[in-house]
């Protein structure tokens, strides 16, 4: 065997993408047409190259490592998805190598650096990354098992963790009626978020389905705690503002918190806040913050048993319900006696 | 998927021995037994157990990979530390981060692991895996290159990155004397000996420097909770000494003083001044923020990375002096002259 030859370059001789060889030569299912088929495995018989070569060719050793890449600026998150990831990997004598691609540019020829360099057992995507169909088919066609953490949908040769965002989110919006809440409002994540539109269906989906009018009003974050701030000011800002903000993670209702602070809202009283995380500093703010707990290090954690499971794990969604976490940040509304 | 394959756990329980010592078989180390040697070489082959060999670069002896070693309990701060690490170790290298928990042996262990398996060219320590004496002494002995971020000194690496905690309280005290306080209330982070609480020796010197005597009752102990910071401000609100600001010796109690205040209607910073050690994203979770004094992490892994790669080509006896970093105060909105007559 030639180890030259990379499935790029089949690919390239062949006419194809690098997924289509991929699947090819490792007799994946459909997707392709018999004379792809034969036009692929005799440019790969030709060029000597076979899948997963530099795996073969490294036969005698293994590989303890699984990484875990992301672009998530959350730096709580990031760290919870670390702990959660290496526990899993010590306890079974692996280890984590950790990727930043920054901002998503160029992820994939950072990603290529970093499969050049290792061999991997396993590699975790992290949300939004994990959206990026760029790295997802590289790493496919490098023959790495790979397990997306909260993707908007299964992508073949994938594995995925996911919870339930939109039921989260609703439960979350029914505590906030049933508090006797009309007037809320919610501060969405950014557009590009499969997790933030969950987030905000279940939201709709709650105030759609409720006995009695309520006030909607939606707002678009960035899951930053300056937008929760932002957001928080300008609703509150008025006599009409919402009696309760659902912030669709617990940064920006921080946000929310402090800038109730600064126009003298007092919380819950005069407005009730709600986050989605659970995150540390949640039981640090005062009042203490009603909110979602979100599994995240459980979700490595799994996303890791995967990896090193002897079968895929089937189904690719795991039993993992985020819990409402209610604290003191929410309370009856105004009106309410 | 390919098969289920041995880890040095297995092999260390198999032979009934400590990882440690599986380690030293394979690496060809002194100071185990032939009997020893032969039942680790036994239990390698049983379960044909292979180190990760291939995660060298193989044209070279280097891994190309450098591990972050921290606990289990460690904040955000760590976060900091890899974006220092990734930006002085570029594209080339690449970090393995391995969050130990348990007792001084057991992280012992989990790093002997991490060296067998994966063979990292080099180790960065945050504290309190830094100050672990025992693996320092084994990495010291194994000569394993390694950095060590900590307060204070231990071991024979020679790239050591010292936090200045001492320095960083005193600057504190500094600037609350700058706007006008003189009664400084301080509340330490941590149980034990007041000898080793840097930061509690900067407060005295900081007060010392002023000319403002020692007050022993406005030191209040808490340790390092929201819990513990509420319950020493409302010791420090009853204090005869009336202080007018309150310094904090982690961010978690200072955000506890707020809340104390906050119940009380006390207005912030009019009539208490509160300030934290620590500059963790908390600080920037509340508003006022709060001021705080801190260490620029990204900034100090950036320096001790590119420490450890100069040192890999360093030839000779001299040990390099330690690194040693100073702390900032990022002011905040929680701190401000005490009002006129307080």
């Amino acid at each position: 065997m030639n180890s030259s030859v990379t499935i790029e370059k089949v690919a390239q001789i062949s006419g194809v993408s690098a997924k289509t060889v991929s699947r090819v030569l490792r007799h994946k299912g459909s997707g392709y047409s018999e004379s792809t088929r034969a036009k692929v495995e005799a440019v790969a018989a030709q060029l000597g190259y076979s899948p997963n070569g530099s795996a073969r060719a490294l036969a005698s050793s293994q590989s303890f490592l699984i990484a875990l890449i992301f672009d998530n600026k959350n730096a709580g998150y990031v760290l919870e998805l670390q702990l959660g990831a290496a526990h899993r990997c010590r306890q079974s004598g692996y280890h984590l190598v950790i990727k930043s691609v920054g901002d998503g540019v160029d992820a994939v020829e950072r990603v290529r650096g970093l499969l050049d360099a290792t061999r991997l057992h396993g590699a975790i995507l992290a949300p939004p990354l994990c959206e990026d169909r760029a790295v997802v088919d590289l790493l496919v066609s490098r023959g790495v098992p790979c397990v997306r953490i909260a993707p908007s949908a299964d992508r073949p040769s994938t594995q995925s963790i996911r919870i339930d965002d939109r039921g989260a989110a609703r439960a979350a919006t029914r505590h906030l009626l049933s508090l006797g809440h009309d007037r809320i409002a919610f501060i969405g994540g950014p557009a590009r978020g499969p997790a933030a539109a969950e987030r905000r269906a279940g939201f709709e989906e709650a105030i759609a389905s409720s006995s009695r009018p309520v006030a909607a009003i939606i707002r678009l974050g960035d899951f930053t705690f300056k937008s929760g701030l932002d957001h928080g000011m300008e609703l509150l800002g008025h006599d009409e503002g919402p009696t309760a903000i659902f912030a669709a993670n617990d940064e920006m209702a921080f946000g929310v918190i402090a800038a109730a602070n600064q126009v003298r809202l007092g919380i819950p009283h005069d407005v009730s806040v709600m986050g989605f995380d659970d995150s540390p500093a949640a039981r640090v703010v005062r009042p203490q913050l009603t909110t979602v707990r979100q599994p995240v290090r459980e979700m490595a954690d799994a996303a890791v048993a995967q990896l090193l499971a002897e079968k895929a794990v089937s189904p690719t969604r795991l039993p993992m319900e985020p819990e409402l976490v209610i604290r003191g940040s929410t309370g009856f509304a105004r009106s309410v006696p | 998927m390919k098969s289920k394959q041995a880890t040095i756990y297995e092999v260390a329980a198999a032979a009934g021995v400590a990882i440690k010592t599986v380690s030293r078989v394979i690496n060809d180390e002194t100071g185990v037994s032939a009997a020893t040697r032969e039942k680790v070489r036994e239990a390698v082959r049983q379960l044909s157990y292979r180190p990760n060999r291939d995660a060298r670069n193989l044209a070279s002896s280097r891994s190309h990979f450098l591990a972050l070693v921290f606990d289990e309990a460690a904040s955000q701060f760590v976060i900091d530390i890899e974006h220092g690490i990734a930006s002085a170790a570029g594209e080339q290298r690449h970090v393995i981060v391995e969050a130990v928990t348990g007792s001084r042996l057991a992280v012992v262990e989990a790093v002997e692991a991490l060296l067998t398996t994966s063979r990292p060219d080099c180790l960065i320590l945050l504290p309190p895996v830094a100050d672990n004496a025992p693996l320092i002494q084994r990495l010291d002995s194994r000569g394993v290159r390694y950095a060590r971020l900590s307060t204070r000194l231990l071991g024979n690496s020679s790239c050591q990155v010292l936090l200045d905690d001492a320095d960083a309280a005193q600057k504190m005290v500094q600037y609350l004397v700058s706007l006008g306080h003189r009664e400084i209330g301080f509340i330490r982070d941590k149980e034990g000996p007041e000898t080793e609480d840097l930061r509690l020796h900067g407060y005295k010197a900081g007060l010392r420097n002023a000319g403002i005597s020692f007050d022993p009752s406005l030191v209040e102990h808490g340790n390092g909770s929201f819990a513990s910071g509420a319950y020493a401000a409302s010791l420090l609100s009853s204090n005869r000494a009336r202080p007018t600001a309150v310094f904090a010796a982690s961010d978690e109690m200072a955000l506890g003083v707020l809340s104390f205040a906050g119940r009380k209607g006390l207005s912030i910073p009019d009539q208490l001044s509160v300030c934290s050690f620590g500059n963790s994203n908390l600080t920037q979770l509340v508003w006022p923020p709060l001021t705080t004094v801190g260490f620029s992490y990204s900034l100090i892994a950036q320096t001790a990375v590119r420490r450890l790669l100069t040192v890999a080509e360093y030839i000779g006896d001299e040990v390099p002096a330690p690194s040693r970093f100073a702390a900032e105060i990022t002011p905040g909105g929680t701190t401000a002259s005490p009002a006129p007559g307080s």
